[in-house]
């Protein structure tokens, strides 16, 4: 190997290690026209309640609308604003996107039956006016993490 | 949230005048001197302007006064605010245990940035989480909550009348219930302030930390709060 491409491969590996720490785990899936990613779930402090994040993408020509968001492991899910207001409708325009992140809107778990830990997943299905059915297993992360 | 610009202290420091040279000491001034000197350590020092430079927070104008509260710990003890806290850094953040987005990360992102710090620093701040939920917020479920996060952190709980009259002093919005199951009125969230504020050992609060601060922004406030005080 010559001095220059070794110059090189060493700068690239720094530049990968560079980058930092890896993002932490998502999940992603696809139904009909949607694509759904950036999907993670924080660790519930107690039974009670737990927040769930994923950014839903509309490649399609028409609105969609999540229908119902619900989890084996609680007994009910519900959208939120920040100020946690309750949100009927949650709807992904023709070629638009809605982004669930933490401060801002999120899914709400209530009641679970099982705690899931940091490091597990959580179990997610969406059900959409359009394009149907899709379970997600979410990453659980810490809070803060 | 983007932080609003810090608003730089209105009043100039005024330069310090020279010092005379200072002459002699006589052997029968020391006594003397010595009073004098402890008559000036004695008298309060004047407070210095606040200094927002390098802090993540947005600082706020004018500073809002530490306000009067009187709730009850999560040990059962009276927990008077202005008394309890007197001398600290204290942050002060109104939540409920049942949210489960703002209140956790803010809280997770205060203790990870407390768990960096050393004694020196975290000796000097009280975390004071104060419910406005005290329904179902009991005592127990309260410290069990933060002690996920920090046992190191106060819980406070009290009537709402207690609470809605820190929230006016403040001039914060007040806190709102939605239902959201009207089969089961026990099920609501609670619409709250997502701010944490944070007094100064003067009592005033100068800064007040939106969401979205990340823990390696607290680890550095923190410390130049407390640098500062």
């Amino acid at each position: 190997m010559s001095n220059a491409r070794r110059c090189l491969s060493l700068a690239l590996l720094v530049s990968i290690s560079g980058c930092g720490k890896a993002a932490p785990p998502s999940a992603s899936a696809k139904v009909g026209e949607l694509t759904v990613d950036h999907a993670f779930a924080f660790e519930p402090i107690t039974a009670a309640s737990g927040a769930a994040y994923f950014r839903i993408r509309n490649g399609g020509t028409a609105a969609d609308t999540v229908l119902e968001a619900t989890s084996p492991v609680a007994r009910a899910a519900s959208f939120h604003g920040s100020t946690m207001v309750h949100l009927h409708v949650l709807e992904i325009p023709p070629g638009g996107e809605v982004e669930l992140k933490p401060g801002a809107l999120h899914l709400m778990l209530t009641d679970f039956s099982a705690l899931p830990h940091a490091g597990e997943s959580l179990a997610v299905t969406l059900r959409f006016a359009r394009a149907g059915s899709v379970t997600l297993q979410l990453p659980v992360r810490r809070y803060g993490q | 949230m983007r932080p609003v610009r810090p608003v730089r202290p209105v009043r100039p420091v005024r330069p310090v005048r020279p010092v005379r040279p200072v002459r002699p000491v006589r052997p029968l001034r020391p006594l003397l001197l010595a009073g004098l000197a402890f008559a000036l350590a004695c008298k309060p020092a004047p407070p210095k302007p606040f200094n927002g430079e390098g802090l993540s927070g947005p600082q706020i104008m004018p500073p809002l006064p530490k306000p009067d509260l009187v709730l009850t710990t999560t040990e059962g003890k009276q927990f008077d605010l202005k008394k309890e806290t007197e001398g600290y850094i204290t942050l002060l953040f109104f939540g409920y245990t049942n949210c489960p987005d703002v209140c956790p990360v803010h809280m997770a992102n205060i203790a990870g940035a407390m768990k960096r710090l050393g004694p020196d620093i975290t000796n000097r701040i009280k975390v004071v989480f104060v419910t406005v939920d005290p329904a179902r917020d009991t005592p127990e479920v309260i410290r069990t909550w933060l002690d996920h996060f920090d046992q190191r952190f106060i819980g406070l709980r009290g009537d709402s009348a207690s609470v809605a009259s820190a929230f006016t002093q403040l001039r914060l919005g007040q806190t709102q219930h939605e239902i959201v199951d009207s089969a089961d009125t026990s099920r609501y969230n609670v619409g709250h302030t997502a701010l944490v504020l944070a007094f100064g050992t003067d009592n005033m609060a100068h800064v007040v930390y939106p969401f979205g601060i990340r823990q390696q922004d607290w680890t550095k406030d923190l410390t130049l709060l407390v640098e500062r005080s």
